[in-house]
């Protein structure tokens, strides 16, 4: 069996600002080629974990690695196979965005020209316009050009879509639907779409109060909860169905939907039938998985 | 109840108040004994600086708070604000008068020479610290303005003339320039955080039409940008000439105003200060000068790791701080250097900053550039004690400088200033490096 060295790897991992705990004894580990959605209320610490793998944050306690190298010691060979893009786009405002895209790509060994073309083309950005005044939406495309013009393996996006209208949204999600088919890279992607997360992602990762509440992969998650529709073949059902892992129920005219969570299929379907139902089963999107995730004591 | 008594109520909610009229009693006394301890001109002049500080600082303070929206609920009382000013400062004086009072018997000439001269100096700064409040500048005019007071002293009429009609402009200009930089060791940022932002996005505001309008032209940007890429195996070299292309790019953007502002100002204000002073005290004004130069560009060292494109290690990091350490020293020594070579041309038997002081920059500016780090991380308490320790080492180092040019061998001079520089480099090299590879970069 191949061992397979995790690409991100958290160990107890514990960050204070003052006396507010940011990450909370974070324990996880990033595999190659997977594509990860990083979830979480604002506050959570999603945007602390992850400049915890790029080295800018160090721990207050416990570990965390990128390449097998610690976060804080990371070098030019580790950094250059990261693109990382930041919800507020710190660029150089005296430069145009033609120079901006050059000062970046001179530092880098390999730089795609042609991704960069395309990239420019597709998303109006005029090379010629000073990066300090475009628009929110224009920065943070050039911002994610500079974080994916190096063709990196492992690619951070802290809320890449934010300042984004639904067009240049949709054109981006095609461009990291195309990065993903051409090569295995790694993806973390934080948003607050869950909508166009969950597009992509093989992976989910929930993060609340600093700590990580759910890691598994997306279809297991997706399996995990499942909205189940019951219909009486007779007139109405009876007051207390006969299924377990309730999360709601909702009962109108001999029907009810319900959310249930780790369901059993087979199981269910032989309960519905004990009390003559019609049964349909429908998976549940991942806004209201996260919904469900967040509410207390879930 | 009255407009005033709800007004004077509100306003001495205010912690800050309490604690500057405190620091005034105490500043009092120490004034009324000045003439009674033998104090020569130096002392003086050290709390001439103080008591317009304190001045300033109050008039300032008061007319910030009273000048906040929402601070007083009181519609139409706009005349209610100078009458409260004018009570206060009333009400300063008498203090003052109360104190002097209980000094007559000392020595009764002096103290009334004393009295005059030092509550004119105290109102003095009141009224400028209210008036430049109130016209929304930021109030760190009290830093600057004991220098004109003291050159005031010192300078013939002819310089005096030349520095007035040049020192409003010069002064204004500072503000808007370096102030960002200075706030961090000047109480007064401390107290009005808010005011600075505001103040620095005026001035980005400012700036932002002429980097709009001009575009830095390719001629300028490719051979930096050639000179990196043909390093990239060097990446040392590569990011030394990417720093230089970050430090020269927007200098030569806004070229003109730079040349402007460096240079003729720098040169108007500074060769008339330089020169006609032949006076020992007078090196204390131009060691001021010097590590006031030396704090701006200290100020200015931290640099920014810019997230969006992950180029450097943190060892790359600090070795590109001390190349703008390294880069911000030469250029102020290329400052001084031009400054006393236009002072010998322009000013018959001028007196230039001395040669000999130009190692006050190469001391004090990694001293600055450390507490500067220390500072960014530091709650407003951390920061007044910095402060604090800031005014005790400037002050510090400039009468040791004096002592030092009146007083010592050139052997003494030797090891005094070898060992200063091994501390100060010493110290900003430490705080550097815990900074950039110890803790985290955003």
């Amino acid at each position: 069996m191949v061992n397979i060295s995790p690409v991100v790897k958290a160990e107890g991992l514990i960050k204070k600002f003052n006396e507010t705990v940011a990450l909370d004894s974070v324990d996880l580990e990033i595999n190659p080629g997977s594509i990860i959605g990083l979830l979480g209320p604002n506050g959570c610490g999603k945007s602390t974990l992850m400049r915890h793998m790029i080295g800018l944050y160090l721990p207050d306690k416990g570990s965390c690695t990128t390449y097998g190298c610690d976060a804080g010691k990371l070098t030019q060979k580790e950094l250059s196979r990261i693109g990382y893009v930041h919800q507020e786009g710190e660029l150089l405002g005296w430069m145009t965005v033609d120079q901006h895209i050059r000062y970046v790509g001179a530092f880098h060994s390999k730089w795609n020209t042609e991704l960069e073309n395309k990239y420019v083309k597709d998303s109006n950005l005029n090379r010629r316009s000073k990066v300090g005044t475009l628009s929110p939406g224009q920065r943070q495309k050039l911002s994610i050009l500079l974080a994916i013009g190096h063709e990196p393996d492992f690619i951070i996006l802290d809320e890449p879509a934010s300042a984004l209208d639904p067009v240049a949204r949709a054109r981006f999600l095609d461009l990291l639907m195309e990065i993903i088919q051409q090569e295995q890279k790694t993806i973390l992607v934080s948003s607050h779409i869950l909508s166009d997360v969950e597009k992509i992602i093989d992976h989910v990762i929930i993060m609340k109060d600093g700590k990580v509440v759910r890691n598994r992969s997306f279809d297991d998650l997706r399996d995990s909860y499942m909205r189940v529709k019951v219909t009486s073949l007779k007139d109405s059902l009876p007051e207390k169905l006969p299924f377990n892992g309730v999360l709601s129920c909702r009962q109108y005219n001999g029907q009810a939907v319900l959310i249930l969570e780790n369901p059993e299929v087979e199981k269910i379907k032989n309960q519905a039938e004990s009390i003559n139902s019609r049964i349909d089963f429908h998976p549940l999107p991942l806004e209201e998985i996260y919904t469900l995730a967040m509410e207390p004591g879930a | 109840m009255k407009p005033m008594t709800a007004n004077l109520k509100i306003l001495y909610q205010h912690k800050l108040l309490w604690m500057i009229h405190l620091s005034f009693i105490s500043v009092s006394f120490a004034m009324a004994l000045n003439h009674e301890i033998g104090a020569n001109n130096s002392i003086v002049i050290g709390l001439m600086v103080m008591f317009f500080s304190y001045g300033s600082i109050l008039g300032g303070t008061l007319s910030e708070i009273i000048n906040k929206p929402f601070s007083f609920c009181l519609s139409d009382q706009v005349k209610e604000n100078k009458k409260i000013i004018l009570l206060i400062w009333l009400v300063l004086m008498g203090i003052f008068l109360f104190v002097f009072s209980r000094q007559l018997a000392l020595n009764l000439k002096n103290n009334y020479l004393a009295f005059g001269l030092n509550t004119g100096i105290i109102s003095f700064g009141y009224w400028i610290g209210i008036f430049f409040t109130t016209q929304r500048k930021l109030n760190i005019v009290p830093f600057f303005m004991p220098l004109i007071a003291i050159i005031f002293i010192f300078n013939n009429i002819g310089i005096n003339i030349v520095d007035i009609i040049i020192a409003t402009p010069v002064y204004q200009w500072i503000m808007l320039f370096i102030c960002a930089l200075l706030s961090f060791v000047i109480y007064l940022t401390s107290f009005n955080i808010g005011k600075l932002k505001r103040q620095r996005v005026e001035g980005i505001v400012k700036n932002k039409k002429v980097f709009i309008s001009s575009v830095l032209p390719d001629a300028v940007s490719s051979p930096f940008l050639k000179l990196i890429k043909s390093n990239s195996n060097k990446k040392h070299t590569s990011h030394l000439w990417g720093q230089a292309y970050l430090m020269i790019g927007p200098l030569i953007l806004v070229w003109k105003s730079a040349l402007f502002n460096y240079f003729f100002w720098g040169c108007l204000i500074l060769v008339p200060y330089s020169a006609g002073q032949g006076e020992f005290e007078s090196i204390y004004l131009k060691i001021g000068v010097l590590i006031l130069l030396s704090l701006c560009l200290g100020m200015a060292i931290p640099g920014k790791v810019f997230q969006s494109f992950l180029l450097f290690e943190r060892k790359e990091y600090f070795q590109r701080r001390i190349i703008i350490l390294l880069v911000n020293l030469i250029f102020l020594l290329c400052f001084i250097s031009a400054l006393n070579f236009i002072s010998g041309l322009l000013w018959a038997g001028f007196d230039p900053v001395l040669w000999k002081l130009l190692i006050i920059p190469v001391i004090m500016l990694p001293f600055f550039s450390g507490i500067a780090v220390v500072a960014n991380k530091l709650d407003s308490a951390g920061r007044v004690t910095l402060i604090v320790l800031g005014y005790v080492v400037m002050t510090g180092f400039s009468f040791w400088g004096c002592f030092v040019l009146a007083t010592a061998s050139i052997l003494i001079d030797l090891v005094i200033i070898v060992s200063a520089i091994a501390v100060t480099w010493g110290f900003s090299f430490a705080v550097l490096y815990y900074d950039s590879i110890k803790k985290s970069l955003c």
